[in-house]
């Protein structure tokens, strides 16, 4: 399996691990599922990069603000109207990146923040909208607006 | 993309009040707040108490999806308010449990 999908995986054992998880799992799971997703997207921007030995260090230009600021963009219908295109791989898109968003700060939330208490609920959403994410972009990665969001997450907004 | 400036809270208000309407039975509870996310940017956050039958793993995704789509559509935080919208969720025993103020 992809480092992406273990990390999935790993995200599922921990907010699995105990029928009344600690709040280490918990919180580890939240994050775990950020860095999931945040993998994947990475992933497959790199893999169309042609030269193999270059795509390490591609992935290492990714930026996390960068791409949360442009993944909020693609919800904003006043940016990205997305005119003529199908209505449902422009919510598959968006999915995607309302769910990179969210966990984002969710991820934060889990790694720095010790004054809010995860119930199992809260984390175990966090970890199924990865999922989520993960089973929306194979339906629709390989359209045209779904690529052009890859190549804007290592693009600067310029607002 | 400069956000839509101060939010009128009494209107917002509203306007969340209007949108939790549309929810199901699911819904024990939804408040909100608005201020800044980890990054600084303005935003909305929902705290939804579900039942505990809705909070079921093999439910839970599709009915907090459905929950966050209906009002984030009733709501459009981005266009309307300028806010990020962020969704957060327990079911009704763990709410009880804990007894968390923010939430109840």
């Amino acid at each position: 399996m992809a480092y992406h999908d273990d990390l999935l995986q790993q995200a599922l054992d921990l907010v699995h691990k105990s029928p009344i998880p600690n709040q280490a799992d918990l919180r580890r799971s939240v994050s775990t599922a950020y860095y999931a997703l945040f993998h994947l997207l990475v992933s497959e921007t790199i893999a169309n990069w042609s030269l193999e030995t270059s795509r390490d260090a591609l992935g290492r230009m990714f930026e996390h603000s960068v791409m949360r600021r442009v993944s909020g963009r693609i919800s904003d219908s006043r940016i990205f109207p997305f005119a003529g295109e199908d209505p449902s791989v422009v919510q598959g898109l968006k999915t995607v990146a309302q769910a990179f968003t969210q966990l984002q700060d969710k991820r934060h939330i889990a790694d720095y923040d010790n004054a809010t208490f995860w119930t199992r609920t809260e984390a175990l959403r966090e970890v199924a909208t990865a999922a989520k994410a993960f089973s929306t972009w194979r339906s629709v990665k390989n359209e045209k607006i779904a690529q052009d969001y890859l190549v804007s997450l290592l693009i600067r907004p310029r607002d | 993309m400069v956000p839509s400036g101060f939010v009128n809270q009494t209107e917002l208000a509203s306007e969340v009040e209007r949108a939790v309407r549309m929810l199901g039975p699911e819904v024990v509870r939804v408040r909100h707040s608005v201020g800044a996310d980890t990054s600084g940017e303005p935003s909305i956050f929902f705290r939804i108490v579900i039942t505990d039958s809705a909070a079921g793993e093999e439910t839970l995704a599709d009915v907090t999806g459905h929950i966050a789509t209906i009002l984030f559509d009733e709501l459009r935080p981005y266009e309307n308010w300028g806010l990020t919208p962020y969704f957060s969720f327990r079911s009704q025993s763990e709410q009880a449990m804990r007894s968390d103020l923010a939430w109840s």
